[in-house]
């Protein structure tokens, strides 16, 4: 039977140094909550999976080049209509155009790959604690029954102020 | 901002500002919709009914205070996007209270550019026509058109910077979700997506605000750059110039400075966050102006002198008009003193740091700039080619009154705005602080 | 497969051709002798009463909103008794570079296969740009729905829509003239002759100053007067190529 149990703590060191601990007891599934980013090497915690964000950004762009680019060929060719002494498939126009989808696919790419990699919206409740927001941290942590009171000193020895159980 | 604050206090004066109104609030609110009604949207439904002749526009003089203050408002929308992206790319720290009101800024003047490009048109039930999507009429959007690239750019920059002020306030409303109740706990979880403020959570969410950062950079330089070629794309000879996009971009970004100023005094003293918001931004902000204030000079004169050198009659004319016309040239003499000899006031640094000193020349290079867009407009358009053609603009009671009652609908939202969603970065003041460790933060 | 890319490429470069110039049948352009011109005004009128346009009033005129696809332009020099007044009919160029084709973003306005620059009425949502960036003045828009009182509305053309309030118009050498004699000689089997199809202004001149044609045909009025020495066109250094001739004036 997996328990989840969240520590609160009111200060970002005891944190971190209770992460460290719980990482060398050997729990890999620790997520540190937090009001405002961590600035250590937190990062590096659950792989190279983290990096992903950037293939978003660029696939994305290509399409919205390709798109930008599509739209102002193949359209001026499917419907010619001569305008203004200027040849239907022109230079800069469509340039230009490439240029916002660009920028337009770009940035929609980004923000849906940030809501996949985050896996937000949540739509089960997650655990969380309220105080979070304001100025408290806190460290997420699923253990098997039999752990869960090794975990918990582990927890309060580090500077814990709370520890809850959170029923699944 | 000092050290001394406490991140609970970060919250409490957030959540004190959204919701302790006075009646004064609600007075005020009152009277700037009422203003909004009669001023903004009661002349325009009066110019659908009748038609652009209640204008003041005539043959030559097609485009008028309509756009004008189209280009205003889009101008003024770029500073938001400057505070926000660049200065994160620059890892400037005194963003970090400021750059919300300065996107939300972005956002609504956005917002009301739109509706002058809808106000302008003569068929505006028609307007959806420039969207290029598969109709019956078998015809698509003209794509080397201005006004097409200006769809595709203000389009994209009014979803950028949407989705850019959505993202920042994720976690901000995940801050405050936990105090609210009834519709607005409702509407903070809905929109905070569960954000909880994981590490995983955190460095994404990092990540992504660098990479929208480095694409809104550019897109903030062609969507003006685009919007100047509105004008410079047409032979007019006042208009057909090649400095029109560096000079527009310049322009943009100055009477957005000088918005964020009046802005950021406003709320300081409406929501008393006079602890984030402190002398050093006003010094800060201070330069960027008179940085902006000595380039914006430099282009004018720049466009002046070619123009003299430029041995066509037509620009000569144009030149004459706009410089030595007495009504003109008032105008240009008040323009150049509000944008070029007034922020200069702004090298002393007594006078950066004063906040009235500072919202006082606000005003003025807001003015100023206005002013610029109405002689760029109304002294070309007047002296086009042909001399028989020749006839001035005069703005008639329907565009001043739209006018002013943008000015009030851009109060009324942003007033709406600052009451749901907070104004001032929670986390982003929290980073500043630093985090609490048990010997101090 | 290189047939298929010798196509793609035959069709790029078509594409790719300045004005797409291919696909015009005539080219249609008129000729004005300024020494015939005196200033008359009733190409004014006849384009007035062919046309459908409206008498916008006084006020309107005195805001320079008048409503003229053909106006006569009158350039007065020097203090009585020793005036000199100079007359030039100024109508829609017809561009073959239009500036005004490149800034509608509805195709409202483009080249058609008559040569001609054409303003589609329906697809036109009024946002002047094409009027801004015309270096003749010479489109106009229509401010106001405007009326005919009883009975003047039964003198208003059938040919000819009648254009309500947000649209832009401008001359159009008349092409309901124009097609009508294309579907003519088109029944006949025939091109069109020269003199065939005449447009209002030119029909009314009484001193005969236009003329109107073809000038693809070689034996056409018009090409014969184009090659007059006294020819100029409107404003040649900004690169419009514009279809209307004038023929410099001479007598004093």
């Amino acid at each position: 039977m997996n328990q989840t149990v969240i520590g609160i703590f009111a200060y970002a060191d005891k944190l971190l140094s209770a992460a460290k601990e719980l990482r060398e007891y050997g729990i890999e599934e620790v997520s540190l909550l937090s009001p405002v980013p961590l600035t250590e090497d937190t990062g590096q915690m659950n792989g190279n999976s983290r990096d992903f964000l950037r293939y978003f950004t660029f696939f994305g762009g290509i399409s919205g080049v390709i798109a930008g680019t599509l739209f102002a060929v193949w359209t001026s060719v499917s419907y010619p209509l001569p305008r203004g002494g200027r040849p239907i498939l022109t230079g800069p126009p469509t340039l230009l155009i490439s240029f916002e989808t660009l920028i337009l696919a770009g940035i929609l790419a980004t923000f849906g790959g940030f809501l996949i990699l985050t896996r937000l919206p949540a739509l089960k409740k997650r655990p969380y604690h309220d105080r979070i927001g304001e100025d408290k941290f806190g460290i997420v942590v699923k253990v098997k029954e039999d752990k869960l009171t090794h975990i918990e000193s582990i927890l309060v020895s580090g500077g814990a102020e709370e520890v809850i159980r959170i029923e699944d | 901002m000092s050290g001394n604050i406490t991140y609970k206090e970060i919250n409490d004066d957030v959540i004190n500002a959204m919701t302790r109104t006075g009646p004064l609030y609600y007075v005020v609110l009152a009277i700037v919709s009422l203003l909004t009604v009669l001023l903004f949207f009661l002349p325009w439904v009066y110019q659908i009914k009748t038609g652009q002749g209640v204008t003041g526009l005539n043959n030559p003089s097609y485009w008028g205070v309509y756009l004008v203050n189209f280009v205003f408002w889009v101008g003024v929308a770029h500073a938001g996007t400057l505070i926000s992206a660049m200065l994160y790319i620059t890892h400037t720290p005194w963003r970090r209270s400021v750059h919300r009101s300065a996107e939300t800024m972005t956002f609504f003047a956005l917002i009301i550019s739109v509706f002058f490009i809808m106000i302008h048109m003569g068929r505006v039930w028609n307007f959806y026509w420039v969207l290029p999507y598969p109709n019956q009429r078998t015809i698509w959007t003209n794509f080397i058109s201005p006004l097409i690239f200006d769809v595709f750019a203000i389009g994209t920059y009014f979803l950028s910077s949407l989705i850019f002020l959505y993202f920042g306030l994720i976690p901000d409303i995940a801050a405050i979700r936990h105090r609210a109740i009834g519709w607005r706990r409702k509407l903070y979880e809905a929109l905070s997506l569960g954000w909880r403020g994981t590490d995983r959570e955190w460095y994404i969410r990092d990540k992504a605000y660098m990479l929208f950062s480095v694409l809104i950079m550019p897109l903030v330089v062609s969507v003006h750059s685009v919007v100047s070629w509105d004008f410079a794309l047409g032979i007019v000879p006042g208009l057909h110039k090649t400095i029109f996009a560096p000079y527009f971009v310049t322009g943009a970004l100055y009477s957005g400075f000088a918005g964020v100023v009046l802005l950021i005094s406003i709320l300081r003293r409406v929501q008393n966050s006079a602890k984030y918001i402190t002398e050093r931004h006003y010094d800060k902000i201070g330069i960027m102006l008179l940085a902006l204030s000595l380039l914006w000079s430099y282009l004018t004169i720049l466009e002046i002198v070619m123009g003299l050198t430029s041995h066509s009659s037509f620009e000569l004319e144009h030149l004459r008009y706009k410089l030595l016309n007495p009504g003109f040239a008032g105008m240009t003499a008040i323009m150049m003193f509000s944008n070029t000899i007034l922020p200069l006031s702004l090298a002393i640094r007594k006078i950066r740091v004063s906040i009235t000193c500072q919202c006082i020349i606000s005003i003025f290079i807001l003015s100023g700039m206005w002013l610029e867009r109405f002689l760029i407009f109304g002294t070309a358009l007047p002296r086009k080619f042909l001399p028989y053609a020749w006839h001035d603009y005069h703005p008639g009671w329907v565009e001043i009154a739209i006018t002013a009652g943008s000015f009030f609908l851009f109060i009324l939202m942003f007033m709406i705005f600052m009451k749901i969603f907070p104004v001032i970065s929670i986390t982003e003041v929290k980073e500043e602080i630093g985090m609490p460790t048990e010997r101090g933060t | 497969m290189s047939r298929f890319l010798d196509k793609l490429f035959a069709r790029f470069n078509i594409y790719r051709e300045p004005g797409y110039y291919g696909k015009y049948d005539y080219k249609w352009t008129i000729v004005i002798d300024l020494d015939k011109c005196d200033g008359c005004e009733a190409c004014v009128i006849a384009c007035h009463a062919e046309n459908n346009l409206p008498v916008v009033g006084e006020e309107e005129c005195s805001k320079n909103r008048a409503f003229n696809w053909i106006r006569i332009e009158r350039y007065v020099e020097g203090e009585y008794p020793d005036v000199k007044v100079k007359f030039i009919p100024i109508l829609c160029q017809q561009c073959g570079k239009a500036r005004c084709e490149v800034g509608c973003p509805t195709y409202a306005t483009y080249h058609n296969q008559d040569g001609l620059n054409v303003q589609v009425y329906n697809r036109c949502i009024g946002t002047f740009t094409c009027a801004t960036y015309c270096p003749y003045d010479v489109r106009h828009f229509n401010w106001f729905s405007y009326k005919w009182d009883a009975p003047l509305e039964q003198q208003l053309n059938p040919d000819v829509t009648v254009r309500e309030k947000g649209v832009m118009e401008k001359c159009t050498f008349c092409i309901q003239r124009i097609r009508a004699g294309k579907d003519h000689a088109k029944d006949e089997g025939r091109k069109i002759m020269d003199g065939e199809i005449q447009p209002a202004c030119v029909q009314t001149c009484p001193a005969g100053a236009m003329t109107f044609g073809d000038l693809n045909d070689p034996e056409s009025m018009v090409s014969k007067l184009a090659k007059s020495e006294r020819r100029y066109r409107l404003f040649e250094d900004l690169n419009t190529d514009p279809s209307v001739i004038y023929l410099k004036r001479v007598m004093k």
